[in-house]
């Protein structure tokens, strides 16, 4: 039973992935849909792992391929039309990045400064909840979100409306998404067919 | 449930009583209530993969189910602390209820046996008791550490990791959970380390998981520690889950913190590492109830457990070879067990 179950979800979740349902599309602003163009590339700000995640959801699941670097330098991301932002302090990622807050920040500033440089358009993602906010979090979110072309946050990471005021005052268009499979959902539905 | 109930007195005579028609090497140990499935093919003891536990305190049983069919070997342990019931209780229930299909399945549920021995507060209950189809059950709810009595040497002012230099308060030194890959002449629980360190390299183990639990507002609750050589063997996991309703974080093992299992397992053996972690009230709280907390029933941890080890071999599978997969049957599922108790999928 247990493996029918879960035949039956893998196979949901392929077809699903398969084609943007109705409830996805409702998601996502209809001015930004297909306008993201590949090659994508994947990165954190911030070193949460919650990247990893999203890479395995984008490049296993949906297999859209994109490239990857959880503490990519500014020459990795180099000719990536879009770049996925992964947002999300964690003091476990930078010792194992063996990097410093500060460090990472002007890591993201510099991917953030080539982004700019060769036109990329930004997708940035949180997907960790309230376990990826915090005052580094916030601050490194703050960083990034003003930069971004949209926001997809799942919904436990925006339970005290931080990304709300934030993607308001920004003028970025946000996505809120009941899950992180939604968030892949809507990823596809940005991108280019 | 908490009160140390007169029959708890009487199955620890019985448990005395077996105890003592055991093998020497058994001898000191604590018997748990485990009641195996005709599917254990063998139920050995974990000096036999490192004879000087023998013995001791900390020797315990291995329940080994083979499918005798080619397959993964996968290795399972609880009660690494032995106050995280749940970890406990989900190997117990594997050895009473998993049927492997293909590979082997080696399960350790009380990995520190000392530590069953004794416990940290007189608020805590020595005893978890479980209705089960057959009675009540009772599980010994034990304690973090080795007992001091067992370490053979006292704590030191502080605890040095011999890998990492790392500086940690003196009884870390009995946290089978710091001493990893442990020593073969170190103290009990660095000698009980190095054991399950023989056990994971003879069997030559491919996917190997530590079951615990932490306070629910630790950020460790509801999360999957990887070895990072197969952190995206977690992501996959995290992402099934989700599917399934049940929100798990993931984590790699830190670069510089060593001494931990999923660390030293995964770098050390051939095999993918990981822990699992349930949220316990009564890490927080002595005076909360570990088993029948409304916000955190044991129940839901334990099929916690199990999904999250189900949805980790569900994505080792997708990429193993043939004659590499890991299957099993009789498996219960997460809601089932969420919803009618433990114990009821208990003998």
């Amino acid at each position: 039973m247990k493996r029918t179950v879960y035949f039956i979800l893998t196979l949901l979740f392929v077809l699903g992935f398969g084609s943007t349902s109705a409830q996805t599309a409702a998601l996502i602003p209809p001015q930004l849909a297909g306008i993201f163009e590949a090659p994508g590339f994947i990165t954190s700000a911030g070193q949460t792992s919650d990247a990893a995640i999203v890479k395995v959801l984008v490049n296993t699941r949906l297999k859209l391929n994109f490239g990857y670097d959880i503490a990519a330098k500014p020459q990795a991301v180099s000719g990536a039309k879009t770049l996925v932002l992964v947002l999300g302090a964690s003091n476990k990622g930078l010792g194992a990045a063996g990097l410093s807050i500060e460090q990472e920040t002007e890591r993201v500033k510099a991917v953030l400064a080539l982004a700019k440089s060769e036109h990329m358009r930004i997708i940035a993602m949180h997907t960790g909840g309230t376990a990826r906010r915090g005052e580094s979090s916030n601050a490194i979110i703050a960083l990034c979100v003003p930069h971004a072309d949209v926001a997809i946050v799942v919904e436990g990471g925006n339970n005290d409306g931080f990304f709300t005021d934030l993607c308001a005052k920004e003028k970025v268009p946000l996505v809120m998404v009941p899950s992180i499979a939604e968030a892949g959902n809507v990823l596809k539905g940005l991108m280019a067919k | 449930m908490r009160k140390r109930y007169s029959k708890a007195l009487v199955m620890v005579v019985l448990l005395l009583v077996a105890a003592a028609g055991l093998p020497a090497q058994g001898a000191s140990t604590i018997l748990h209530d485990v009641r195996p499935d005709p599917a254990v093919t063998k139920i050995a003891w974990l000096s036999e993969w490192f004879s000087p536990l023998a013995g001791t305190p900390a020797d315990t049983r291995v329940f080994i189910l083979d499918s005798g069919k080619p397959g993964a070997t996968v290795f399972v342990a609880g009660g690494t602390h032995a106050n995280e019931i749940a970890g406990i209780l989900t190997a117990v229930l594997l050895v009473e209820s998993a049927v492997p299909q293909t590979g082997r399945l080696l399960i350790i549920p009380n990995l520190n046996n000392s530590a069953s021995t004794w416990t940290e507060s007189t608020q805590l209950p020595a005893w978890i008791a479980i209705r089960t189809p057959s009675g009540t059950r009772f599980f010994k709810y034990g304690a973090r550490y080795t007992n001091r009595v067992h370490q053979g040497t006292p704590d030191p002012e502080q605890y040095i990791h011999p890998k990492s230099n790392e500086r940690l308060e003196g009884q870390e030194s009995r946290n089978l959970n710091r001493v990893y890959p442990g020593k073969p002449d170190g103290t009990l629980t660095e000698r009980l380390a190095w054991a399950v360190m023989q056990l994971l390299k003879q069997e030559h183990v491919d996917v190997a998981f530590d079951l615990h639990e932490a306070g629910p507002e630790s950020r460790l609750a509801n999360m999957i520690v990887a070895n990072p050589k197969n952190l995206d063997m977690g992501a996959m996991a995290v992402l099934s889950l989700e599917l399934e309703g049940i929100k798990m974080k993931l984590e790699p093992s830190s670069e510089s913190f060593y001494g931990l299992s999923h660390r030293e397992w995964g770098d050390e053996t051939q095999a993918c590492a990981f822990l699992i972690e349930t949220p316990n009230p009564a890490q927080s709280l002595d005076s909360a109830d570990p088993a029948e907390d409304s916000a955190y029933p044991l129940s839901v941890r334990v099929a916690t457990h199990l999904a999250s080890i189900q949805a980790i071999l569900d994505a080792w599978n997708a990429d193993a070879p043939e004659g590499k997969k890991a299957t099993f049957t009789r498996w219960s599922e997460w809601e089932n067990i969420a919803r009618q108790g433990v114990g009821s999928f208990l003998k």
